[in-house]
C-alpha cells in the first residue's frame, strides 16, 4: 500500500514537473520557428526509454481528475487521460465510481472513458460486471441508445475477459453484438484463439467473410481448410485472390456455382492458365452469361486449347464466348473457330447468340469471308445469309459469288422466304432461289411452307403455289391463311397476288384477311421514302392515316409531288394534322398555310386534351361550326399521342356530329389509336 | 518513506519543471499558436535504419503493457511526448503492428497531435504512407473518419494540402462521414470546402438545407451559371426564404414552379404571375409533399383550394398525401363544390371528409354533388362507420341513392366487421341485396362462416368459371369435412378446378380424389395444371403417389405427367422427383425422355423422330400439346423441320401443322 502511494506521489511529482514545464513554455513565451528541418531526428539513441503515461493524485479521485481533464485544452491529453481515468476508476468500487463519472461518462463523445472503464471492470470483476451490463444494455436498448453501450471497446480492450463471460450472457441481442465485435477483434489479434472458441462466436461462413473483408485472405483460406473444406460462399475478392495467386489446390475444393465464380476470376487474372484449367474440369455449373467482354483474352486461349472442338462442353463454351464478346474484340478468333467446327453449331442458343453477334461486328469483309468460306451444310450458313439479305446493298457481291457456286438448299431458302422483301434480293440469288423452289416436289413444298413464306413463294412461282393451295387439306389452308405471319408479309407490291390465294375461303374471312394484309402493307411506309406510292394506294380514312403517320414534315416540304397529292386527297385535313402531330413541338416557321393551320389546331388539341372530358365537350360545342369538327379531330389525335385516348368517348358521342363525321371521329379515336399503338410497339423484321 | 517528506516533492517538481522549461531551448516544441513551419522541403527523406531500429524498439516496449486500456492511454501520452521531427520515424517504425485496427487509438493520437501542430507537413507524409504501404488505406480511412467525428479543423487543412486528387478525395469522404455522424451543422460547409459546389449540391441532406439555400443566395451569378443542381427540396427552401427574389434567381421554370410552392407555404399566397407559372409547369407533387411540414401542407392546400383554375388544370396529379394530412372541413367543402375536380382527387377528399363531418352533415354535403360523386361519398362514409351506423345511413338517404353498389358495400362492410345481425337485417330489408356475392377471399370466408347455405344458394345459378371461382374461395376457407358439400354443388368440371386449386393447401386429400376420377373427364388444360401445380409445389411424396397410381393410357394423365417433367426441369435444380418417376414404368420413362428431348437446346430434329418411332401416338400428342402451349422458338424451328420428314404420316403432319399455326383452342 505504502509503495503504491509512493509511486502515486512520485507520479504526482513528475506530473507537477510537467505542469511546471508547461507553465514555463506554452502560454507566455512566444516560440521562434524551428531552425532545423522538421524531419531531423531529436531522439537520443543511447538513453533508456520509459514509456510515457498519465499519472494521478493520490488518493485517486475520479471526479476531480475528470473535471481537471475535461478542462484541458489539448484534446490528445484529454483523450489519453480519459482512458487512464476510466481504467483506474474501474479497478474497485465500480458502481460508486460510475456514479462519480456520471453523467459525462454517458456523453457519446466520451467513448474512451466509457470504454476503458467498462472493459477494465469486466476484467477486474466479471461477477459484478455481468448483471450490471445486461441491465444497462436493456435500459439503453429501450431508450434506443444501444450505441452508448461500449461493446466495441469490450472486445478490443479485453477480448480474453469477454470470452470468459460470453457463455454466461443471457441477453441475446447483447450477446450477438458482442460476438460480432469479438469476431472483428480476434481475427486480427489472435486468430487461433478465435478458431478455438468459434462455436461461441461465429459460423465458419461469418469467420471467412470477416477475414476476407479485412483482406486477410491467407487467414480466410486457412480457416477454410480447418473447416474441412465446408461448402461456403466466398466474396469476389477472395475468389480474385485465389485466382491471382493461382491457388489451384484450394480451387479444387470449391463446389457447384462457387467453382464457376472462381473460373470467372481466374479467366481474368491468368487467361491462358485458366483456359487450361477450365478444360480440365468435368463440368462447371451455370456459367452461362457469367463471362463478359473483359474475358476476351481467356476465350481466345480457350478456343486455342488442344482439340477444343472435341471437348464435350465445347459448344456451350463457344456460345458463352459469343455472348460475352460484346465489344466484338474476339471476332476473328470466334469466326475461325465457328468455321472449323460446324459440329458445335447445332445449339439453338448458340445460333441465337450468333445472329445477335453479327449486328455487333462492324466488319462486313470478315462476315463476307466467313460466308464464302463455310461449307454448304454449315449450320450457320443460313443465319449469315439471312443477315446479309437484310442489307443486300452491302453484301450482294458475296451473295452472288456464293450463289453462282451453288444454289441455296431448300432449308436455307425457307428461312429467307419467311423474311420477305424479295425485291431487294440480288438478281442471281433470286434466280437460284427460284430454281431451288421449283426443284421441290409438291408434297415437300406443302409441308415446308410456313404461313410467313406463302406470299414470298407465290411471288417466285405463282402457279405452283396456287396449285398446291388448291389441293391442300382445308385445315392446312385455314390455319395458314389465318395466321398472322401470312398477312404480315404483305407489301403494296404483292397485295395483288393475294386474292387468288384467298379464293377458297368464305368471303367474309377473305375480306378480313385482305384488310389486315392491306394494313400491314401500308405500315411498311415507315421504312420507304416513297410516301406517294403508299398514299395513292390507301383508300379509306384509316388507311390514309396509317400512311400520314409516317410522313415527316421535312419529307413533305421537299416533295412537291407529294404535296400536290395530299392537297387533292379527300382526307387531306387528317393528313395535315398527322404531319403536324408528328412533331412534339409546334414549328411555326413554315410558309405552307395548311401546315401552319394544322400546327395551330394540333396545339389547341393538345391543350384541350389535358382537360376533363366535360370541359373538352363544352369547349368544342362553343366553337363556330366550321371549326368544331376539325378541332375535335385534333383533340383525338393529341389524345392518341399523349394519353392513349381513354377519354374520347363523350366527345365522339356528341349529338352535333353527322353520321359520317362521327364515323370519321371513331376511326381517329379507336381504329387509328390501335394502329398508332402498333406502330410504336411492333418490331418490324424484314 | 514518510508522506510529508514526499509531499514536498510536488512543489519542488513544479519549480524544477518551470526552471527547466525556461532553460531548455524551445526549438523542438513548436506550439499550436505558431505559424506552420515551412513545409516545402518536407519531401520524406530516406530514414536511417538505426533510427528506425531505435523507434521500433521503443514502440515494441509500449506493447509490453498488459492492459490494453493502459496501453491505449500511453498511445496518447507518446503522441504528446514525441517531437514533431520524430513523429514520421515513429509512424513508420510502428508498421505493421501499430496500425492494426485494435490499436486504432495510436495512429489517431499521433495524427491529432501532428495535425494540430503542422497540417502542412502531415499531408505529404500521409501521401508517402499511402504510396509506400497501400495496405494502410483501410486504417487511414478509420483515422480520418475519427478526425471527422472530432470535427478537427486541422485535419481538414491536412486533407486540403494533399496533392494527389484520388488520395485527397478518399480521405475527404471518410472525414465527411465522421462530420455527418456527429456534427451535422458542419456538414454543409465541410462538404463545400472539400468537394466543391457541384458535388455538394448534387446530394443534399435535409440537415444542410438552410446553409445550402443561403450559400446559393450568396452566389447569384456563379451558381446558376455553373448549373449547380437544385433538387425540389432546395427549390422549396429557396422559395420559403427568399420568396419572389429567390424564385427569380432559379435557372429553369421547373425549379421556379417548385420554389413558388415554397413561397406559398411561407406567405400563404402567390402573385398572379407566379400562380400562372405554377399552372404552366405542374410540380412533382409526390416529391414536393415529402419536404413540407404538416402545417405547410395545410397552408398550401388552403391557398390552392381557393384557386378554381388550379384544380381544372393540375388536379389529377396532386398529392394524395397532402389531402390526407391537410384536409379540414372548410377546405373539403370548398374542394367538393369545385365544378371540375378530378375524380381521383374527389375520391380522396370524399374519403377523408367522411371523418370530418357528422353523418347528417356529410349526407347534406354530398347531397349537393352529382349522383356519381354522391355514391362515392356514401361508400367512403359506410366504410368509416360501424356496420350498424352504415345500415342506419342507408335508411336515411333518398331511395334513388341506394344503388346496388352502395348496398353491396354496406353488406361487405358488415361482413368485414363480423356484424352478422346487421348483415341479415340489410339482406331482409333491401331486395336488391339478393344478388350480393363476395368479391374477395376475405369476404368469401366471412360469408361462408356466417351463412354457408346462403352462399351456396347464391352461386347456384352461376356458370362455369365464375362458379368454380367462388367454390375455390369457399374451399380455401372451409374445413376438410365441409369439402364434399362444397364439391357437390359444382359440376364435374368445376369440382376438378376446385380440387386443383386445393393441391397446395390439402395435397393429400385433393390428389386422392383427383387420382380416383375418370381421367377421360379431365380436360387438357386441367391436366396441364395438375402437373404444373405439383411441380411448383415441391411435394415429392404426393407427386410419386399421384403419378404412381394414375392410368397413363389416358391422354390427360400423359399430359399431366409431361407437364410435371417439363416444369420440374425448368425450375433449375436437379429434377430428382422426375428421375424417380421415370423409374416407375416404361410409359413413365418414355414421357420423361420425350419431355427432356423437347426441351433440348438443339436444332436437330433427329432425336424427336426417334422418339416418334417408338410410340407415335403418345409422341404426337405430347409434341402438339407443348408446341401449342409453350411456343419456344427453338422447339418451333425443330418442329417445322419435322414437318418435311417423310417418316410422318399426313395425318400426323396435319396435327403438327395445326399445333404450330392453328388458332389457339380453349
Amino acid at each position: 500500500m505504502t509503495s503504491l502511494k509512493t509511486i502515486g506521489l512520485l507520479a504526482a511529482t513528475v506530473s507537477s514537473f510537467s505542469i511546471g514545464f508547461w507553465l514555463a513554455r506554452s502560454p507566455a513565451s512566444p516560440t521562434p520557428a524551428p531552425e532545423q528541418p522538421a524531419f531531423a531526428p531529436t531522439a537520443q539513441t543511447d538513453a533508456p526509454y520509459t514509456v510515457p503515461t498519465y499519472y494521478f493524485q493520490d488518493p485517486f479521485s475520479p471526479r476531480e481528475e475528470l473535471n481537471a481533464t475535461l478542462s484541458l485544452p489539448n484534446s490528445v491529453a484529454r483523450y489519453g487521460r480519459m482512458i487512464a481515468i476510466g481504467y483506474h476508476a474501474a479497478r474497485e468500487n465500480q458502481l460508486e465510481n460510475l456514479a462519480k463519472l456520471s453523467p459525462e461518462i454517458w456523453d457519446y463523445s466520451n467513448y474512451d472513458l466509457r470504454g476503458a472503464f467498462h472493459s477494465e471492470w469486466m476484467r477486474a470483476s466479471p461477477n459484478t460486471f455481468l448483471p450490471y451490463a445486461e441491465a444497462k444494455y436493456q435500459e439503453l436498448a429501450e431508450a434506443k441508445q444501444e450505441t452508448l453501450f461500449p461493446s466495441y471497446h469490450l472486445s478490443y480492450m479485453e477480448p480474453l475477459a469477454l470470452l470468459d463471460i460470453l457463455p454466461k450472457i443471457q441477453h441475446q441481442q447483447l450477446k450477438a453484438q458482442l460476438c460480432n465485435n469479438l469476431l472483428g477483434t480476434l481475427i486480427e489479434l489472435d486468430p487461433s484463439m478465435l478458431w478455438e472458441h468459434k462455436e461461441l462466436i461465429a459460423s465458419n461462413q461469418a469467420i471467412i467473410d470477416e477475414a476476407s473483408s479485412k483482406t486477410l485472405y491467407d487467414l480466410a483460406l486457412q480457416f477454410w481448410e480447418l473447416s474441412g473444406w465446408e461448402s461456403l460462399t466466398f466474396d469476389s475478392e477472395l475468389h480474385a485472390y485465389l485466382a491471382q495467386n493461382q491457388l489451384l489446390d484450394y480451387a479444387a475444393k470449391l463446389t457447384g456455382y462457387e467453382k464457376t465464380r472462381f473460373a470467372t476470376e481466374y479467366a481474368l487474372a491468368h487467361p491462358a492458365d485458366a483456359a487450361q484449367w477450365v478444360r480440365e474440369q468435368n463440368e462447371l455449373l451455370e456459367f452461362e452469361y457469367e463471362f463478359q467482354a473483359e474475358h476476351a483474352s481467356f476465350f481466345r486461349k480457350l478456343f486455342a486449347t488442344e482439340k477444343f472442338s472435341d471437348w464435350e462442353y465445347a459448344a456451350k463454351w463457344l456460345c458463352e464466348g459469343i455472348s460475352a464478346d460484346t465489344d466484338a474484340e474476339n471476332q476473328s478468333a470466334l469466326f475461325s473457330t465457328l468455321k472449323d467446327s460446324p459440329q458445335l453449331c447445332h445449339l439453338s442458343s448458340l445460333q441465337e447468340e450468333f445472329s445477335a453477334y453479327l449486328f455487333l461486328v462492324d466488319n462486313p469483309d470478315a462476315i463476307k469471308n466467313l460466308y464464302l468460306e463455310i461449307a454448304n451444310d454449315h449450320p450457320l450458313l443460313s443465319l449469315l445469309e439471312q443477315f446479309m439479305l437484310k442489307a443486300p446493298a452491302d453484301y450482294s457481291d458475296a451473295i452472288v459469288a456464293r450463289t453462282t457456286r451453288e444454289s441455296p438448299t431448300p432449308d436455307r431458302l425457307m428461312q429467307v422466304l419467311e423474311m420477305g422483301n424479295l425485291d431487294a434480293w440480288p438478281d442471281a440469288y433470286y434466280q437460284a432461289a427460284k430454281e431451288t423452289l421449283l426443284s421441290l416436289s409438291d408434297e415437300d413444298l406443302l409441308w415446308s411452307l410456313s404461313p410467313g413464306m406463302l406470299l414470298s413463294a407465290q411471288q417466285i412461282a405463282p402457279e405452283r403455289i396456287q396449285n398446291i393451295l388448291s389441293t391442300a387439306d382445308p385445315s392446312w389452308l385455314t390455319n395458314s391463311l389465318h395466321h398472322y405471319e401470312f398477312a404480315s408479309n404483305a407489301s403494296i407490291q404483292n397485295l395483288s397476288s393475294l386474292p387468288p390465294l384467298l379464293q377458297d375461303l368464305p368471303q367474309k374471312d377473305a375480306e378480313s384477311i385482305m384488310a389486315t394484309a392491306r394494313n400491314h402493307a401500308l405500315r411498311k411506309s415507315v421504312f420507304d421514302p416513297n410516301k406517294l406510292a403508299y398514299l395513292q394506294f390507301a383508300q379509306t380514312q384509316n388507311e390514309t392515316l396509317i400512311v400520314a403517320q409516317s410522313i415527316e414534315l421535312e419529307t413533305y416540304q421537299k416533295d412537291p409531288a407529294l404535296k400536290k397529292a395530299i392537297s387533292e386527297n379527300p382526307h387531306r385535313d387528317d393528313i395535315y394534322l398527322a404531319i403536324a402531330s408528328n412533331h412534339l413541338v409546334s414549328q411555326t416557321d413554315t410558309n405552307d398555310p395548311n401546315i401552319t393551320q394544322a400546327f395551330q389546331r394540333i396545339e389547341t388539341g393538345r391543350k384541350l386534351s389535358r382537360k376533363p372530358a366535360s370541359e373538352i365537350v363544352s369547349t368544342i360545342q362553343s366553337l363556330p361550326s366550321s371549326e368544331r369538327f376539325i378541332t375535335a379531330k385534333a383533340v383525338l389525335m393529341a389524345q392518341n399521342q399523349e394519353t392513349g385516348g381513354s377519354r374520347s368517348t363523350p366527345l365522339i358521342d356528341l349529338p352535333i356530329w353527322s353520321d359520317t363525321e362521327r364515323e370519321q371521329l371513331q376511326v381517329l379515336g379507336f381504329t387509328h389509336l390501335i394502329n398508332y399503338s402498333i406502330d410504336y410497339q411492333t418490331d418490324f423484321t424484314w | 518513506m514518510k508522506r510529508p517528506y514526499l509531499l514536498t516533492l510536488i512543489p519542488i517538481g513544479l519549480a524544477l519543471g518551470y526552471g527547466v522549461g525556461q532553460l531548455v531551448p524551445p526549438a523542438t516544441f513548436p506550439s499550436i499558436a505558431d505559424p506552420a513551419p515551412d513545409s516545402h522541403q518536407l519531401s520524406p527523406a530516406p530514414l536511417p535504419s538505426d533510427l528506425r531500429q531505435l523507434w521500433r524498439a521503443r514502440f515494441l516496449k509500449i506493447l509490453e503493457e498488459p492492459s490494453f486500456s493502459l496501453q491505449s492511454a500511453s498511445y496518447y501520452a507518446v503522441a504528446q511526448d514525441l517531437s514533431l521531427p520524430d513523429k514520421p520515424y515513429f509512424l513508420e517504425a510502428m508498421y505493421p503492428e501499430g496500425w492494426t485496427r485494435f490499436r486504432g487509438d495510436l495512429p489517431l493520437a499521433l495524427y491529432m497531435e501532428w495535425a494540430e501542430r503542422d497540417p502542412a507537413s502531415l499531408a505529404p507524409f500521409t501521401e508517402h504512407l499511402l504510396n509506400t504501404y497501400p495496405d494502410l488505406e483501410d486504417n487511414l480511412d478509420g483515422v480520418f473518419f475519427n478526425l471527422g467525428l472530432q470535427n478537427r479543423s486541422s485535419a481538414l487543412r491536412t486533407i486540403e494540402a494533399i496533392d494527389n486528387e484520388e488520395h485527397r478525395r478518399f480521405l475527404a469522404v471518410q472525414f465527411i462521414e465522421g462530420i455527418r455522424l456527429e456534427h451535422p451543422e458542419q456538414l454543409f460547409p465541410t462538404r463545400l470546402r472539400l468537394l466543391g459546389p457541384q458535388e455538394t449540391y448534387a446530394d443534399l441532406s435535409p440537415a444542410e438545407l438552410s446553409q445550402a439555400a443561403s450559400e446559393y443566395w450568396d452566389h447569384p451569378e456563379s451558381y446558376p451559371a455553373e448549373s449547380i443542381a437544385i433538387d425540389s427540396m432546395l427549390a422549396l427552401e429557396i422559395g420559403r426564404r427568399y420568396r419572389s427574389h429567390g424564385i427569380q434567381r432559379l435557372a429553369n421554370t421547373f425549379q421556379q414552379a417548385t420554389a413558388i410552392v415554397g413561397s406559398i407555404v411561407a406567405t400563404g399566397s402567390a402573385s398572379e404571375a407566379h400562380f400562372a407559372l405554377l399552372l404552366e409547369r405542374p410540380s412533382n407533387w409526390g416529391q414536393v409533399s415529402k419536404h413540407l411540414s404538416q402545417s405547410e401542407q395545410y397552408t398550401l392546400l388552403s391557398f390552392l383550394s381557393k384557386q378554381e383554375e388550379f384544380w381544372s388544370e393540375n388536379s389529377s396529379h396532386f398529392s394524395a398525401d397532402i389531402i390526407n394530412n391537410a384536409l379540414d372541413r372548410e377546405i373539403a367543402a370548398r374542394l367538393l363544390r369545385l365544378p371540375h375536380l378530378a375524380k381521383r382527387i374527389q375520391s380522396y377528399v370524399l374519403a377523408h371528409a367522411a371523418r370530418l363531418y357528422s353523418k347528417t352533415e356529410f349526407t347534406q354535403l354530398i347531397g349537393e354533388l352529382d349522383a356519381d360523386a354522391g355514391q362515392r361519398g356514401l361508400l367512403s362514409m359506410i366504410q368509416t362507420a360501424s356496420a350498424a351506423e352504415g345500415s342506419d345511413l342507408l335508411a336515411q338517404i333518398p331511395a334513388a341513392w341506394r344503388s346496388e353498389q352502395v348496398i353491396n358495400a354496406a353488406l361487405e362492410h358488415s361482413l368485414r366487421k363480423g356484424d352478422v345481425a346487421t348483415f341479415e337485417a340489410l339482406r331482409s330489408q333491401y331486395p336488391e341485396s339478393k344478388h350480393f356475392l363476395p368479391r374477395d377471399s376475405q369476404i368469401a370466408n366471412a360469408l361462408w362462416q356466417t351463412n354457408p347455405e346462403l352462399y351456396l344458394s347464391s352461386i347456384e345459378s352461376l356458370h362455369g368459371y365464375s362458379k368454380a371461382n367462388h367454390l375455390k374461395m369457399i374451399a380455401a376457407s372451409a374445413a376438410e369435412e365441409e369439402l364434399s358439400m362444397i364439391l357437390e354443388s359444382g359440376t364435374f368440371d368445376q369440382q376438378t378446378d376446385v380440387l386443383i386449386s386445393l393441391i397446395h393447401e390439402m395435397p393429400y386429400l385433393s390428389t386422392e380424389i383427383l387420382k380416383h376420377e375418370d381421367p377421360a373427364l379431365i380436360n387438357p388444360q386441367q391436366a396441364t395444371q395438375i402437373g404444373g401445380t405439383l411441380a411448383y409445389g415441391g411435394m415429392p411424396e404426393t407427386t410419386l403417389s399421384y403419378f404412381g397410381n394414375v392410368d397413363l393410357s389416358h391422354n390427360s394423365s400423359q399430359l399431366s405427367l409431361l407437364q410435371y417433367f417439363l416444369t420440374e426441369n425448368n425450375l433449375g435444380a436437379t429434377p430428382t422427383t422426375s428421375l424417380e418417376l421415370a423409374q416407375l414404368s416404361p410409359q413413365h420413362d418414355y414421357l420423361y425422355r420425350t419431355a427432356t428431348s423437347l426441351q433440348q437446346d438443339s436444332e436437330d430434329p433427329e432425336p424427336l423422330l426417334a422418339l416418334r418411332q417408338e410410340n407415335p401416338e403418345t409422341f404426337i400428342r405430347a409434341l402438339t400439346a407443348v408446341v401449342s402451349n409453350h411456343p419456344q422458338d427453338s422447339l418451333k424451328q425443330r418442329t417445322k423441320r419435322l414437318l418435311s420428314s417423310p417418316q410422318l404420316s399426313t395425318a400426323e403432319k396435319l396435327q403438327i401443322h395445326n399445333a404450330l399455326y392453328g388458332a389457339p383452342s380453349r
